[in-house]
């Protein structure tokens, strides 16, 4: 049923078009009273004056039918495919009808009385309105078949249309574009839409591309990061706009003084003038400070929120985000990115809303002093508006892989930086530098387009403005000789054109620049849209924590490797107030449940408990307050030895510090430095040994008196003698809390009260010391002996004395 | 150009603050307060970094001149028009200026497109230079540099600075071109009008000027800050997300959020200064115009009323005179932007001209490396605690083909000695000798393909595990990447993984376990086939099967190369040919297992009693088999 309504919509454009055309040529008399004669008249070739006769619009008619039959034709045989690639010639038709148009009605007017006939203005308004709805009536019946395949990319793609058709709707109506102008700025859109999406189904990763928001919506979020401030921007528009008033009253100012000095009229006219003009020219300049002020105000604040909310947001997200996302991509995102968002939009809508008013200003008061050159300005205007359209998007894409490709260097000089040890030890400087070369080139490449794009935007926009400029002095020359407008309204027309000028200049600095906000800002609102897959603010039970930590049937795998399961369904019961230690081959999975019990990532199935709560239940300061990680490569951070043990405690006391860094060895050395506590221990804490790290860390740990310790490795890089100290010290400790130790060390191993061998992501075995080693089979078995091997020689020795005394 | 009507100054163009985030000022190094460079030197090396690329701004300046001259020529135009249509003269004087108008037009449009291609190329090419010379300087300098800069801040500088060099110092001098041509063509053509009307326009000249250089001053200062709160931010932001997992393990969100944001707010309070700052200029800037105009128009009716003055000069002089104040407001803007320009850009010109005080690029000689190497009464003392030796007057001599064990307690430089080796640090006195050859002489890459580090927490990238085994050799094959992996017992690993070699690491490898790591650096060492080869706690991460594995292809390795061993497990440093025992920056002991076992009052045997300890049951257990064979005797 609707296809066929459609069909019927499009041959009821056809009947009214041609029927239209006709009736509206018997009109070209004053009055209202048909004139079959004037009809015939009008078919009269010999007689054709360009000046008086309407027959172009004939000729108009004509060449829309041809064209719509040329389309039938195309899609009859089943290339629509290529219809749609030539919608953009319908596009530029429809333009030129346009502007035949208009031309046709200033011409009209030249003959004097002409215009009191009702044709003139049928014959003009259904041109315009038939020749822009030709090429949307066509998309609408001719092309929307094509859509009629999969139902969730049509809805997709209707979307998409209809938020770029807003979009160009508010554009169009705020440049003031006579009605008719609105299709073609939709129905460009929708062109300009269905290419876009071919473009992204290449460029866009496919999670990014469900998410990625229209642009309208994208651009509300900018608006709503902004207006967080709105009682600063409010201040700032009002004060814009009475600087908006007082600037349009100049130009007339202009025009009476520069008329008088030329007149030689009396000074005293120039005197009030300038009077007049000095009280307007101060008011403005105190209400552009006063807004001055209130704007970058306003854009500094919102600058500070945009960030601290960009760094909450990226803090948020889950461990997995920062496997996929790199330190120097986010860190680009918190500066670059942002400082687009906060220094540009309020730019923009100041330039916006100064420049409307100037121009919906400007333009009234133009076609009061002459209707006729007023016409002749805008006459331009839709070829304007669909190149600066093209331009926009293409700048947005630009941007977009600009700012990208500025990350990715990021991401090169931050991990380059970062290790330039390990860089320095082998000697890679020189492939380092390639790497970043070749990222940098990247970059440049993209930057090189954007600047030959906007070469050849700028080239066109400064000559249809030329262009307008001259007809402007040679119409409005001409008007004024005839005696059909007085000189002082030229003059003062004139100086109102120019501020139109500034104004349609400035829209068009400010569609590209708004672009390519919204093409910088994507990732940036991308990430702050961003709900992480395990979000850490979800638990609210608070429950005193005993340290009985169950694993029932746990399946994992990490994000970046689906996969591949790291664990496979292990079961694993932990008594509270024990020590059990994980021991096992490397990357069999021993590291990964520690991860999973501090929470860095979701089991696929299966459940983590603590003491009977699911770990995802509760609070995570109280569940990380009683839950203590000492790492296999402990991170500290660049302060100070004191900082370092007291990270993330608001209220820790030197006394506390102290009693920890006893136990963990930690004063033994500290005590040896000059600054003490006060030692910075370098970016990294590159500035201390392995061992000296690993002590800081486990007093880290300790300091929060922890109900459940995991010490993953933690002892791997302390000498026999240091480790013999904090073990004895953990040992203590252990007596009140559930210690789980992974280590490779029959030292460390040995005396937990159960052991569990991890192998291929499971528990193969499982018990004690003795118990373990009566299993000769075992893997736990092997690892040991390997380890005593080497001591067989030293064992055999002390075998020697006993029996050479027994003999 | 086009004549603008509009009135107001364009604030937001005059103050286009470029700022980052706040935080603390950083400390000024010491160094860099010597190297301070005088304004007028500093300003000239920006301009070389920009001249570099002469060959596309020479077109782009040429073409903005010839812009100039016809944009000079334009209100001459504008008065005859408007003149004749008032005065109702003939058409035809109305063609023909409209005529000449479109043509100078259309040239204008033309030169000016072609000029805003060839600067901003030329713009792009220096911006793109700017970066690679300043990663280059930067990787360029010793790493007691990294020790002082964090790398968060050097981020800063190659992206956020270098960019605000590229982007405005052309602009600048197109600015300046451009206004000056403005300013010196239109003044004597305004002479000819009417000398008196152009002698009001420099009435308040000297007192903007005066008002100009101290706001400029001023810029430069705020925008160093500026700067200088920025990358401090970064720190703050890479530190923490490259350690998000600890983080998130101590709960400690809201603590680095507060962080930051004390950091943006010290960022915000900088940037309200400038804005305060700037407005003040701006109204003082408008008021001055404004008044220029009003006195223009009074002074200007009135000579045109008196018959001193014909009314096309009157008008045409007014066009010329917008050209001229569009000028002078282009000056203002320029002097503010071109002392941020400078304020911006200190940090990055120093950090270019800096010299490495370790110059990697030094040594020069090529000698076969047998791998003996020694210490000459070597005394060092890190440059962040420059006051406190941790090397004193080490001797110590590695022979060729032996394979050496450091051992010793934690924090008493083992790992030191091996910085030095690795020529990371100068030591303060004394010399390190490679096969009698003072290190510093040897050729950087032909020393680091001979002597190859395995580090205690070796840093992987984010590459695949090939790249990473491959890293930094640029025809490496694959048939030598699996002869190392297979030696390193990487292989046994990667075989079990469905991308294989093409595994992805994770950023710092952190989505491979530690012992995945230590083999794949071993790997990543093996490949070079080096004649000296240094493990700092290798194997640390190790289970016992691996280490086994990997210490028994170690061995077999060491067959022909010289091996310094830092560890602390036994069955590591057990099989050494000899052992240092390095206490407090020196060797206390020296000798093969053996020999320091007999010592029991030295620390090594205290070290390894300790390990030892660990297993008395297991000796009881042979007591106990004793006791047995006793009674069955």
């Amino acid at each position: 049923m609707k296809p066929i309504l459609l069909k019927l919509l499009l041959l009821l454009h056809v009947i009214f078009d041609i029927s239209f055309t006709i009736i509206s040529l018997g009109f070209y008399t004053p009055g209202w009273v048909f004139n079959l004669d004037d009809v015939f008249k009008t078919f009269h070739i010999n007689d054709y004056n360009y000046m008086i006769s309407p027959l172009d619009f004939v000729g108009l008619c004509l060449f829309r039918q041809v064209s719509l039959l040329v389309a039938l034709i195309i899609v009859r045989r089943g290339k629509a495919e290529r219809l749609k690639k030539y919608m953009t010639i319908y596009d530029l038709f429809g333009i030129l009808g346009y502007m035949i148009a208009v031309v046709k009605l200033l011409v009209f007017d030249e003959t004097s009385g002409f215009l009191k006939s009702p044709g003139v203005f049928m014959s003009v308004g259904s041109a315009v309105f038939l020749t822009f709805s030709l090429p949307f009536a066509i998309r609408k019946t001719l092309l929307g078949k094509k859509k009629e395949g999969a139902e969730y990319e049509r809805l997709t793609e209707n979307t998409e249309t209809a938020a770029n058709t807003n979009v160009e709707n508010g554009t169009a109506s705020t440049n003031g574009t006579a009605s008719t102008a609105t299709p073609t700025a939709a129905t460009s859109s929708t062109s300009r839409s269905s290419s876009t999406d071919e473009e992204d189904n290449d460029a866009v990763s496919k999670e990014e591309k469900e998410k990625r928001l229209p642009l309208l919506t994208h651009l509300w979020q900018i608006v709503k990061l902004c207006s967080v401030q709105w009682k600063w921007f409010s201040a700032a528009y009002v004060l814009l706009f009475v600087d908006c008033i007082l600037n349009l009253i100049e130009p007339a100012l202009y025009s009476q003084m520069m008329s008088t000095a030329i007149r030689m009229k009396s000074f005293d006219v120039l005197k009030r003038a300038c009077i007049v003009l000095a009280a307007v020219q101060f008011t403005e300049a105190t209400v552009n400070t006063v807004r001055y002020i209130c704007m970058q105000y306003a854009e500094r604040l919102t600058a500070r929120n945009i960030r601290v909310s960009l760094f909450r947001a990226i803090l948020h997200q889950d461990i997995s985000f920062f496997d996929d996302n790199k330190t120097g991509q986010l860190m680009s995102r918190i500066t670059k990115d942002s400082e687009s968002i906060s220094n540009s939009l309020p730019v923009y809508i100041e330039t916006t809303v100064n420049n409307s008013f100037m121009l919906f200003g400007s333009a009234p008061i133009m076609f009061y002093y002459s209707w006729q050159l007023a016409i002749s300005t805008f006459v331009t205007f839709p070829i304007i508006l669909l190149t600066t359209k093209f331009y926009g998007l293409i700048v947005e894409k630009l941007s977009e892989k600009e700012n990208d490709a500025t990350a990715v260097s990021n991401e090169t000089v931050e991990e380059v930086l970062s290790a330039i040890r390990t860089v320095r030890s082998f000697a890679a400087e020189k492939i380092e530098n390639m790497r970043y070369t070749r990222d940098t080139d990247a970059w440049f490449k993209i930057s090189t387009k954007t600047v030959v794009f906007g070469t050849f935007f700028n080239y066109f926009w400064a000559t249809m403005w030329n262009i307008e400029d001259v007809i402007i002095y040679l119409y409005g020359g001409y008007l004024t000789l005839n005696g059909r407008m007085e000189p002082d309204a030229l003059l003062t027309y004139i100086f109102y054109h120019w501020r139109l000028h500034s104004a349609l200049n400035a829209f068009s600095s400010l569609f590209s620049d708004v672009m390519k906000t919204i093409g910088s800002s994507r990732k940036v609102i991308h990430i702050m849209n961003r709900q992480p897959e395990l979000d850490y603010e979800f638990g609210t039970e608070t429950p005193e924590i005993v340290g009985n930590i169950i694993f029932e049937d746990v399946e994992f795998a990490y994000p970046t490797r689906k996969n591949a399961n790291v664990l496979n369904k292990i079961n694993l019961s932990i008594d509270p107030g024990k020590t059990i230690a994980l021991v096992g081959p490397s990357g069999n999975g021993k590291s990964t449940l520690v991860s999973l019990i501090q929470q860095f990532y979701t089991p696929q199935s299966g459940r983590i408990l603590i003491d009977g709560t699911p770990i995802q239940n509760i609070d995570h300061l109280h569940y990380h307050t009683n839950i203590a990680l000492v790492a296999q490569e402990p991170t500290l951070f660049s302060g100070t030895v004191r900082e370092n043990i007291l990270y993330g405690l608001e209220n820790g006391t030197d006394e506390d510090m102290m009693r920890v860094a006893e136990m963990a060895n930690v004063h033994e050395f500290v005590s040896k430095m000059e600054k003490g506590y006060d030692t910075k221990c370098g970016e990294k804490g590159v500035q201390m040994s392995g061992g000296q790290k690993q002590r800081i860390a486990i007093a880290r740990a300790l300091i929060r008196d922890p109900r459940v310790l995991i010490l993953d490795e933690a002892t791997s890089a302390l000498d026999s003698e240091s480790e013999a100290m904090v073990q004895e010290a953990l040992n203590r400790c252990a007596r009140e809390r559930t210690v789980l130790v992974i280590a490779h060390r029959l030292s460390t191993v040995r005396s937990a009260d159960r052991i569990a061998v991890i192998e291929k992501g499971n528990v193969t075995e499982m018990g004690n010391h003795e118990e373990l080693m009566k299993n000769t089979e075992g893997l736990y078995y092997k690892l040991v002996s390997k380890q005593l091997d080497p001591l067989i020689g030293t064992k055999k020795e002390e075998e020697k004395p006993p029996a050479t005394e027994f003999f | 150009m086009r004549i603008s009507c509009s009135k107001s100054v364009p604030f937001s163009d005059l103050i286009n603050i470029n700022t980052g985030a706040a935080g603390e000022i950083v400390d000024k190094n010491d160094d860099e307060e010597e190297n301070r460079l005088p304004l007028s030197e500093h300003l000239w090396e920006i301009v070389k970094l920009c001249g570099k690329q002469w060959r596309w701004f020479v077109p782009a300046y040429t073409l903005l001149i010839l812009d100039c001259a016809l944009n000079l020529i334009e209100p001459a135009l504008y008065g005859q028009m408007m003149t004749n249509a008032i005065q109702m003269k003939s058409f035809d004087i109305i063609k023909r200026a409209c005529l000449l108008l479109a043509l100078i037009q259309f040239s204008e449009a033309t030169c000016k497109s072609a000029c805003y291609f060839f600067m901003q190329y030329a713009e792009k090419l220096t911006a793109r230079n700017i970066r690679i010379q300043l990663f280059r300087s930067i990787l360029h300098q010793e790493i007691s540099f990294f020790d002082e800069n964090k790398t968060g801040q050097l981020v800063s500088r190659i992206t956020h600075d270098s960019e605000s060099i590229s982007n405005t110092l052309p602009v600048h001098i197109e600015t300046l071109v451009n206004n000056l041509f403005m300013f010196f063509g239109s003044i004597p053509i305004m002479f000819c009008y009417s000398w008196q009307l152009t002698l009001t326009s420099f009435i308040e000249f000297p007192i903007t000027l005066l008002m100009t250089r101290y706001y400029g001053l001023a810029v430069e200062k705020l925008s160093e800050k500026e700067n200088d709160a920025t990358a401090a931010s970064n720190e703050t932001v890479e530190e923490v997300l490259s350690a998000i997992r600890t983080v998130r393990s101590f709960a400690a969100e809201n603590f680095e959020q507060k962080r930051y944001t004390k950091n943006t707010e010290d960022w915000f309070k900088i940037s309200t200064k400038t804005v305060t700052l700037g407005t003040i200029y701006n109204y003082f800037w408008a008021l001055m115009l404004r008044s220029q105009d009003v006195i223009r128009y009074l002074y200007g009716g009135y000579l045109a009323l008196n018959g001193r003055m014909a009314p096309e000069a009157l008008l045409t002089f007014i066009f010329y005179h917008w050209r001229l104040h569009t000028a002078i407001n282009a000056f203002s803007s320029l002097f503010s932007g071109v002392m941020k320009t400078i304020g911006l850009s200190r940090k990055v010109i120093h950090l270019i001209n800096r010299k490495p005080q370790l110059d990697y690029d030094f040594g020069t000689e090529t000698p076969e490396i047998q791998g003996k190497i020694e210490f000459e009464v070597v005394e060092f003392a890190y440059p962040t605690r420059k006051t406190v030796n941790v090397i004193n007057g080490i001797n110590l001599s590695i022979e060729s083909g032996k394979t050496v064990a450091l051992v010793g307690p934690s924090g008493n430089g083992k790992s030191t000695l091996v910085s030095l080796i690795q020529q990371f640090y100068t030591p303060q006195s004394g010399r390190i000798l490679t096969d009698g050859i003072p290190i510093q002489n040897i050729n950087h890459q032909h020393y680091h393909s001979n002597i190859a580090l395995v580090a205690q927490e070796p840093t992987l990238f984010s590459g695949t595990i090939r790249e990473n085994i491959l890293f930094g050799i640029e025809n490496g094959t694959e048939e030598a990447m699996l002869k190392a992996a297979e030696m390193a017992n990487v292989h046994e690993f990667v075989s079990k993984m469905d991308d294989g070699y093409d595994t992805k690491c994770g950023e710092k490898g952190v989505q491979m376990s530690g012992g995945q790591k230590q083999r794949i650096a071993i790997a990543r060492a093996l490949i070079r086939n080096p004649r000296v080869l240094i493990l700092d706690e290798a194997t640390s991460a190790l289970d016992s099967e691996s280490e086994g594995m990997v210490q028994e292809a170690l061995n077999k390795c060491a067959k022909e190369r010289t091996v310094i061993v830092i560890a602390h497990r036994l069955s590591t440093v057990r099989k050494a040919q000899k052992i240092a025992v390095i206490e407090n920056g020196s060797v206390k002991e020296m000798g093969c297992h053996d020999e320091l076992m007999e010592n029991q009052d030295g620390l090594y045997y205290k070290l390894v009693s300790k390990q030892l300890g660990s297993i008395v049951d297991t000796n009881i257990f042979n007591c106990f088999d004793m006791l047995i064979f006793f009674v069955l005797f």
